[in-house]
């Protein structure tokens, strides 16, 4: 009956917390492909949590949020960090050719010859830099403005438009007329 | 649908909620039905334990509460063979002994003498069935529990509200982590095989030999009726 009890209540905060938890594991992974790990991690040392002891006086999202910081950082070795560490730094070069970008790239107007966005997110992924995917993720799924995903990543505004711009340039010549 | 839109979709369909949602109710399930194979004997006597701990505490504190069972005749069929009685010890403490032991699955075709508990009369709704092998360290500084103690068998209604548990092995009396006072308890006959049979609230409780069997039985809200007609279905 306690587990019943305790599913219904698991269940409920599950359907008020999972996509503040999916953000924050999405900006603080330090690869987007081990978001679903980490989030499931959580929810069971949650549901773990919740038999044991009772957590009424617990801001529960904060608590989350805790166990899932916990998680990342016994997620990665810090060989895996070194590894995953972003190689794309925004440096004076990269300012000039942010300038020098059209404001206006859409990713409604690049033409993409194959039809498949499965293996183009595959492909955005697929990047070392893993601020690509992140960006990506935040700003077309769970649709953060440039201004929150440069607050979120502590980014500058320009670099993160740099990422999307530079490769929707990428994925125009990748998948697009006279790409893959 | 506008890129965005495919670009999204292919997002949710690789980052889901509700995948990894199932994927963590399937691991929390999992999790739950291995710590109840695993804890079977907490699972299964730990409100006895706690009640035996409760009830030892205020009798330490009330030395005026009843020390002797509340002994009666049950309230079934009789017949010339059996002479039951019920030591009701639910106002009463009893121990509560240590156990270390570890639970495989298995069936109960694979119990070698299966055959003496097949025919045994269990009420029709508790049709779950779970066949356990209760393991034991061979001495106290193993860290193998490689010798089988007993078996254990679990029969259970849907709502797991009702249930029988029945212990036995030839080798062994079946391990249990409480135990009670025989003193004053009062001796059931059925078949001429002398038995007491204890009652704590909605349990019943009682142990014996049979052919070189040794049985441990507990059952959960199983009327009189009921318990006498299992015992009459193994003491043949």
């Amino acid at each position: 009956m306690t587990s019943q009890l305790n599913l219904y209540k698991f269940n409920e905060i599950y359907d008020k917390t999972h996509l503040d938890l999916l953000k924050y594991v999405v900006i603080k992974c330090h690869n987007i492909n081990d978001t679903n790990d980490i989030i499931q991690e959580t929810y069971l040392e949650f549901w773990n949590i919740l038999n044991k002891k009772e957590l009424s006086d617990v801001n529960i999202k904060s608590y989350l949020i805790g166990i899932a910081n916990n998680k990342i950082k016994k997620h990665y070795t810090l060989l895996q960090k070194f590894k995953t560490i972003s190689l794309f730094e925004t440096n004076d070069k990269d300012k000039e050719l942010i300038e020098t970008l059209e404001d206006g790239m859409n990713i409604n107007e690049i033409i993409i010859q194959m039809d498949n966005w499965n293996t183009i997110w595959q492909f955005i992924k697929s990047k070392k830099n893993q601020d690509i995917p992140k960006v990506f993720y935040l700003y077309y799924k769970l649709e953060l403005s440039i201004k929150e995903i440069s607050k979120e990543l502590q980014r500058s505004e320009s670099y993160i438009k740099h990422l999307i711009y530079r490769n929707l340039k990428e994925l125009q010549n990748n998948f697009g007329s006279g790409g893959k | 649908m506008t890129n965005k839109e495919k670009l999204k979709q292919a997002m949710e369909q690789d980052i889901n909620p509700q995948d990894y949602y199932k994927e963590i109710i399937k691991k929390i399930e999992k999790e739950d039905k291995m710590k109840k194979e695993k804890n079977l004997w907490k699972w299964s006597f730990v409100s006895i334990c706690l009640i035996a701990i409760i009830s030892g505490v205020l009798l330490i504190n009330d030395n005026n509460k009843q020390l002797k069972p509340n002994i009666y005749k049950p309230n079934i069929e009789t017949k010339d063979n059996i002479n039951l009685y019920i030591n009701d010890i639910s106002k009463m403490t009893q121990g509560v002994l240590s156990s270390d032991a570890d639970v495989k699955i298995t069936t109960m075709e694979n119990i070698s003498y299966f055959k003496e508990i097949v025919g045994i009369k269990i009420p029709s709704d508790l049709d779950n069935k779970e066949a356990h092998e209760i393991y034991v360290k061979p001495d106290r500084d193993s860290q193998e529990y490689n010798v089988l103690q007993s078996y254990v068998v679990n029969y259970s209604n849907t709502e797991n509200d009702r249930n029988i548990i029945v212990s036995f092995s030839k080798d062994n009396k079946p391990i249990r982590d409480y135990y009670f006072s025989e003193e004053v308890s009062r001796t059931s006959n059925i078949n001429n095989l002398e038995l007491k049979i204890f009652k704590y609230n909605e349990l019943y409780f009682t142990e014996f030999n049979y052919k070189g069997i040794n049985f441990d039985i507990e059952t959960s809200n199983i009327s009189e009726q009921e318990l006498t007609n299992l015992l009459l279905s193994i003491i043949k």
